[in-house]
């Protein structure tokens, strides 16, 4: 039916049902025809101000139905997008700008605060802008008088689609590419799995820079079906965002823990019609089972489905959740691997670990990142190659994740590795400390980090946001806590928070919470 | 009194300028953290019960907008 190429879907739906909408937004649509032609419109305008097959476009903007147009125009030009965070401090900003070598901007009027700093060191083109910036832009109206017909662009699926720029732990974020192949392959996961249909109208909660976004704009477009951008502001607040479901008719979600918790908490579930909502997927952190088992009480003709899998290689695994699971407070599996892709896992050494040994998770598979752009000293230690047939070896990324299978195939996620630390000589699980605590039912949220201590070893420290403040006492927590984890891992110290620092992704932001603790000694 | 705390005990920049229709999301002066702290004061510096349903947009979205709210649970019975 398509091409191999990402973008292909969305010519074939302007063919085949012009007025069905490829975009929803507040109310307004986009239909797979108007996308078609705007899409179109801007990788003309694109190529003819100078992209070539192969450029870097960064789209820095809120979302918004041009986004789609700049997604899918950049890649109908031959070119790879970039998303880059529209709440990005300049100076990370103007760096990505320049480690992608990037000339051609995607953005709005509404980013001139932002776009305005780089007039001067930036003199490629900015597109969608019609204020003054100091920089050279390209207004959407200009955009619109160049050519409605797809460019002739020669590239193939091996072809890098969109490189994602995620932190790193130097202090510069790296980007990770991403090709056509590896794109529909996660894509075609997700709309198979979700059995996607073109009356699903999927919400795209997460921000473009995060890859949960690919599977809102890609495996929807792949079935013909709508994908919903929620403005930020509503995913700020967890009562606007459930009533947008219901406003919307939301069918299908793919979020993080944080998102479906607020829900739960703060979402008023019980005053919204969310009878349109048929599937929820997470991933991105575990989710404590008390929680997940509420929302699917309130929720019970929803199917929910735990994804995992890092940014390099989406969708590696997952689980269906049971659909009455008994109540349980094990850590919720990561389930088995996903079609096309295949888990090694390896002991420190790097041999293959027995079943029922934990080790680190190792990934091949159809959605794997090609590398980090421009770094090759991650490259190099990031994968895993192993000798197969002829002159190309097997290659996995090393995930550092630290797994456990199961008699029965089952994964379950133990922590990160570079979570492991030394306490007194003790090896200890942050994660797994985190998930004691999580499970004490007062316990809304917990965080554990691992400070320095005078000693030269490791002191673990606790963050706990308790349910409502009636019942906050962090005696009892600590109670729990030395009732199932050895002595050396119970936490010195327990600090309460009314909300978590976040990072832009909805995770817990551990790095800002140990500075909040170190610096003040409280929070 | 609601612009100096967001700007002293949220931002920790009393000269932060905020107007008052401005998207305070959007423009990240306020974060979800900052959301729960902002509605954390409300409910003791103004004596008031903010309920889940309560805390939207239209109601928190801009300075403008929480005065208004605030100003509308204050004179009705809670």
């Amino acid at each position: 039916m398509f091409d191999f190429l990402i973008h292909s879907p969305i010519a074939h739906f302007a063919r085949e049902m012009p007025e069905h909408a490829a975009l929803g937004f507040s109310g307004a649509e986009l239909s797979y025809s108007e996308l078609d032609v705007t899409s179109n419109q801007l990788a003309n305008a694109l190529i003819a101000l100078g992209l070539k097959p192969g450029g870097r476009v960064g789209i820095f903007m809120h979302k918004s139905l041009e986004l789609g147009t700049a997604i899918y125009g950049v890649l109908k030009a031959g070119g790879i997008f970039v998303p880059i965070d529209p709440f990005s401090p300049v100076a990370r900003l103007q760096f990505i700008i320049e480690d992608c070598g990037i000339e051609h901007i995607v953005s709005a009027d509404a980013m001139s605060r932002s776009l305005s700093p780089l007039a001067g060191t930036f003199t490629g083109q900015v597109y969608g802008v019609g204020v003054d910036v100091g920089l050279n832009t390209v207004t959407w109206e200009q955009v619109a008088t160049y050519s409605h017909e797809l460019p002739d662009v020669w590239i193939i699926d091996q072809d890098l689609a969109y490189i994602m720029y995620t932190s790193g732990s130097t202090g510069h974020p790296k980007g990770m590419m991403h090709s056509h192949h590896g794109s529909i392959s996660y894509a075609r996961w997700g709309a198979q799995h979700v059995a996607l249909t073109s009356a699903d109208r999927i919400a795209s909660h997460a921000p473009l820079h995060f890859d949960l976004s690919i599977f809102d704009f890609f495996s929807t477009s792949q079935s013909g079906a709508t994908v919903v951008l929620v403005p930020e502001p509503v995913t700020k607040f967890a009562a606007s965002w459930t009533r947008y479901i219901e406003e919307e008719r939301i069918s299908v979600v793919f979020t993080v823990p944080f998102t479906l918790i607020e829900m739960l908490q703060r979402g008023a579930m019980d005053k919204c019609d969310l009878s349109s909502l048929r599937w929820v997927l997470f991933g991105g952190e575990p989710i404590a089972a008390k929680h997940l088992r509420a929302l699917m009480q309130k929720l019970p003709d929803v199917r929910f489905t735990n994804v995992y899998g890092p940014a390099e290689a989406p969708s590696c695994t997952c689980y269906d959740i049971p659909p009455f699971p008994e109540p349980f407070d094990e850590p919720v599996p990561i389930g088995t691997t996903s079609q096309n892709s295949d888990a090694l896992i390896v002991e420190e050494d790097g041999r293959e670990c027995e079943i029922g040994n934990e080790g680190e998770l190792c990934i091949r598979s159809s959605t794997l990142t090609k590398g980090y752009w421009n770094r090759p000293d991650l490259n190099e230690h990031a994968f895993l190659h192993r000798e197969s047939f002829g002159p190309f070896p097997d290659v996995y990324y090393r995930t550092g994740d630290i797994v456990l299978q199961h008699e029965d195939g089952q994964l379950r996620f133990l922590g990160r590795r570079d979570r492991m630390v030394k306490t007194r000589g003790h090896r200890v699980e942050l994660d797994e400390v985190e998930a004691v605590l999580n499970a004490y039912p007062d316990v809304s949220e917990a965080a554990t980090i691992a400070v320095p201590d005078a000693h030269g070893s490791k002191t673990i420290l606790a963050a706990i946001k308790f349910r409502d403040k009636a019942n906050s006492d962090e005696g009892s927590v600590l109670k729990h806590a030395r009732a199932i984890l050895p002595s050396y891992a119970v936490p010195q110290s327990l600090h309460t928070v009314t909300e978590f620092p976040r990072t832009s992704s909805g995770k817990i932001d551990r790095k800002e919470l140990a500075n909040k603790i170190v610096n003040t000694g409280d929070l | 009194m609601l612009r100096t705390f967001i700007q002293e005990e949220i931002l920790n920049d009393p000269n932060f300028p905020i107007e008052a229709d401005e998207d305070l999301l959007l423009s990240e002066t306020l974060n979800s953290l900052s959301v729960t702290l902002l509605i954390v004061h409300l409910e003791a510096a103004c004596n008031v019960q903010v309920p889940p349903e309560d805390v939207i947009v239209e109601n928190f979205g801009t300075l403008k907008r929480i005065e208004h709210y605030i100003k509308r649970r204050t004179g009705s019975s809670n």
